[in-house]
């Protein structure tokens, strides 16, 4: 019994492939002898080949085209053009481009910082507040659905 | 699998490179995994499907950034680990919260928008399966539900997993056996049986 | 019978020249617009936000041009009361009425034409009743930014459907049942005298850039770059908090969508994250950008984790995003629907 214990706390493990070598045989010899550890055994593994049955699930039709008109939107910033031109002036370039680097601090990448809706600061609320009050006025306006967003502003602020 | 691992790397270099094609060979290998791994974190199809989007944007515009080509899937899984951490975290989570809220009550009147089990019908049985172990799968901790679906259903080893949430492979081995028990106990329905030897 | 609203009119254009079809789809828009001053309507609606993610029933009372809702959503409800000139949150439980005024947008009908185009796409019913269906998009695109279900009879939308930019429904109510012509009582758009009052908000866009720059103490400037269509409506002050916290904002308009900037002085806003900063703190005052460079934080590098002091800032709503850009000397903050590199073109614009 005491053996089937301490066993017991191993079969999981055991089942993903996670004991050393003399671990495992030790589950093995006792598998082989105990029916209930064995059935338990089974049932872990079967857990493991129900899940690889599982499988993922494709996104969403027209996620590509979405992703494909973000990345015009966002043109990747000239990755090769820096290199190349320095290769190409010789080391007088890389000095200039480093003293430059000194001088102007390193090329900063312009991408704001995302800040959850629930996260956003008094000032941001108030501007985003604001805002949607003017939508509300704006021609062909949806009141009833900027009257939901301006509640859960509220919920969020 | 490492004919494909050749692939990706070559994939990854040219799409590295700029060449768009390349990146949307990627793209279809890996979105439904990556789709499915968000899914498995936020629920909400719509907003997995967001987050699907935003991790290949990201992908793409950092790319240039990435040295090892080889590396390029779990670099993709941790970018989309990060998003869905931070949208968790944030604003966005909540306002699901406060529309499941919404929409509860009104449960009959109100369809619900996200195309939830809107599957053919010739899946009936294997779907319902499914259902049950996606239901058991969210009655796991973050951590472990993580592992489970990069190992199974994308098939990603211990290492590379390791790599995506930045722990030991042993600590992965370790999440994976809690969560392997935790399964077998919940859905003991489909997986004790009299017949060994699997 | 169709012939009447102008909508057949455009159907049964085709050859008659795209023009005088557009002329008249948009007649009907526009006449939408001013249905509740002709008819009441007193009906229920469901109505959503960002493709469902939120959604409500709303009661919904107008007439003489004036709206009350009063929504339903779980345990939550809540009313809106639209007099045409205040918009008013009302909170029974609490007598309390939170008003803003209502912003009146003069905005000259002229322009959504010229930077739209309206298209009738047939016919539907909606609440059991016949509509004809338009959806409005920006020229020379084809994404809808609009899509309406106008009333037959009366012109009411009865369905009425706004896209973002990326062409993402942010908002929908279609009505459920619909009556038009019964008794409205005048008293449902008033808040009972006894209930307390709170004011929120500007007067709406009125001044000039140079009136609004004398009321605030700084030169308000106008970024220089706006997207393709958007003219200035005018200025305002915007107003919050215990400790009247305020900036400088800018309304402007394309015909349908909005955007808005707002400019303050660096330094002027109490209690900024990582440190304290004096009120009035002096022009040009500037502080080091905690957030620069590295110290991205969580993320991986990929822009993503806690801002630094003077980080750029993006909230996006799914709906709308606000951006705060720091300037030199202004701080700016600008809400609209637009990528976020456009929102960050128009920031950099206004020094």
């Amino acid at each position: 019994m005491k053996a089937c214990e301490l066993i017991r706390g191993k079969l999981a493990e055991y089942a993903v492939g996670g004991l050393r070598r003399r671990a495992r045989a030790r589950v093995e010899a006792h598998v082989g002898e105990c029916e209930r550890c064995r059935a338990e055994l089974a049932a872990l593994k079967r857990t493991g080949a129900l899940l690889d049955e599982v499988g993922a699930d494709d996104a969403p039709a027209g996620t590509w085209e979405a992703v494909r008109q973000r990345m015009t939107e966002h043109p990747r910033a000239g990755v090769r053009a820096r290199p190349r031109w320095a290769w190409a002036m010789g080391g007088v370039a890389l000095v200039l481009v480093a003293l430059a680097v000194l001088l102007i601090g390193p090329p900063r990448v312009e991408e704001p910082v995302l800040v959850a809706a629930a996260e956003a600061d008094e000032e941001m609320q108030a501007t985003m507040d604001g805002h949607l009050s003017a939508v509300w006025a704006a021609p062909l306006s949806d009141v009833a659905g900027v009257g939901l967003r301006m509640a859960a502003l509220e919920n969020d602020g | 699998m490492s004919e494909d691992r050749d692939e990706v790397r070559e994939l990854a270099a040219r799409a590295r490179a700029g060449e768009v094609g390349a990146f949307e060979a990627l793209y279809q290998m890996h979105q439904a995994g990556i789709y499915t791994f968000i899914r498995s974190q936020v629920r909400e199809a719509e907003l997995a499907a967001d987050l699907t989007q935003d991790t290949f944007v990201r992908a793409w515009e950092s790319l240039p950034r990435l040295r090892k080509v080889g590396a390029f899937r779990g670099w993709l899984y941790q970018i989309a680990r990060n998003l869905v951490r931070d949208e968790v975290k944030s604003g966005r989570a909540r306002l699901e919260m406060l529309a499941s809220a919404v929409v509860s009550e009104q449960g009959a009147e109100l369809p619900e928008p996200a195309a939830e089990g809107e599957r053919p019908e010739d899946l009936v049985v294997s779907e319902e399966v499914k259902g049950e172990i996606w239901r058991a799968l969210e009655s796991l901790p973050a951590e472990q539900r993580e592992a489970v679906v990069m190992h199974h259903m994308e098939g990603m080893g211990m290492k590379e997993i390791a790599e995506v949430m930045r722990v030991r492979p042993g600590t992965v081995m370790s999440r994976l056996a809690r969560a392997r028990e935790a399964l077998r106990k919940r859905l003991s329905e489909y997986v004790e049986g009299s017949d060994e030897g699997m | 019978m169709r012939a009447r609203l102008g909508i057949a009119a455009a159907a049964l254009a085709l050859c008659a020249g795209a023009a005088l079809a557009q002329s008249s789809v948009w007649q009907a828009v526009w006449r939408s617009e001013g249905a509740t001053e002709r008819t009441s309507v007193v009906g229920r609606a469901r109505t959503m936000t960002l493709a469902g993610q939120m959604t409500a029933t709303a009661r919904v009372r107008a007439a003489k041009g004036k709206l009350r809702l009063d929504y339903e959503a779980g345990r939550h409800s809540w009313s809106l009361i639209d007099n045409g000139r205040e918009l008013i949150r009302v909170n029974p439980r609490a007598q309390e009425a939170l008003v803003h005024p209502r912003p009146a947008l003069a905005v000259d009908r002229k322009l959504a034409e010229q930077n739209y185009e309206a298209r009738a796409l047939g016919e539907d019913h909606i609440a059991g009743r016949p509509v004809e269906m338009i959806v409005i998009v920006p020229r020379g695109g084809e994404q809808a930014t609009v899509k309406l279900w106008l009333d037959r009879e009366t012109g009411f939308a009865l369905k009425r459907e706004r896209y973002s930019a990326e062409g993402n429904l942010t908002t929908g109510t279609e009505y459920l049942e619909v009556e038009f012509g019964a008794p409205v009582s005048g008293e449902v758009f008033l808040v009972p005298e006894t209930w307390r009052r709170t004011a929120r908000g500007g007067q709406g866009p009125r001044l000039s850039l140079a009136e609004l720059g004398r009321v605030m103490g700084f030169a308000v400037r106008e970024p220089r770059y706006v997207p393709a269509g958007y003219v200035l409506l005018g200025g305002d002050v915007r107003e919050w908090g215990r400790r009247r916290a305020r900036m400088a904002e800018l309304r402007y308009t394309d015909g349908l969508r909005v955007l808005s900037v707002f400019e303050r002085e660096k330094g002027e806003r109490m209690g900024e994250r990582g440190g304290r900063r004096r009120r009035g703190g002096g022009r040009g005052e500037h502080h080091r950008g905690g957030g620069r460079g590295g110290g991205r934080g969580r993320g991986g590098g990929f822009g993503f984790g806690p801002p630094g002091r003077e980080q750029m800032t993006l909230v996006d709503r799914g709906t709308e995003k606000a951006l705060r850009y720091f300037g030199r000397e202004l701080v700016v903050v600008v809400v609209g629907d637009l990528t976020a590199e456009e929102l960050v073109r128009v920031a950099r614009s206004v020094e």
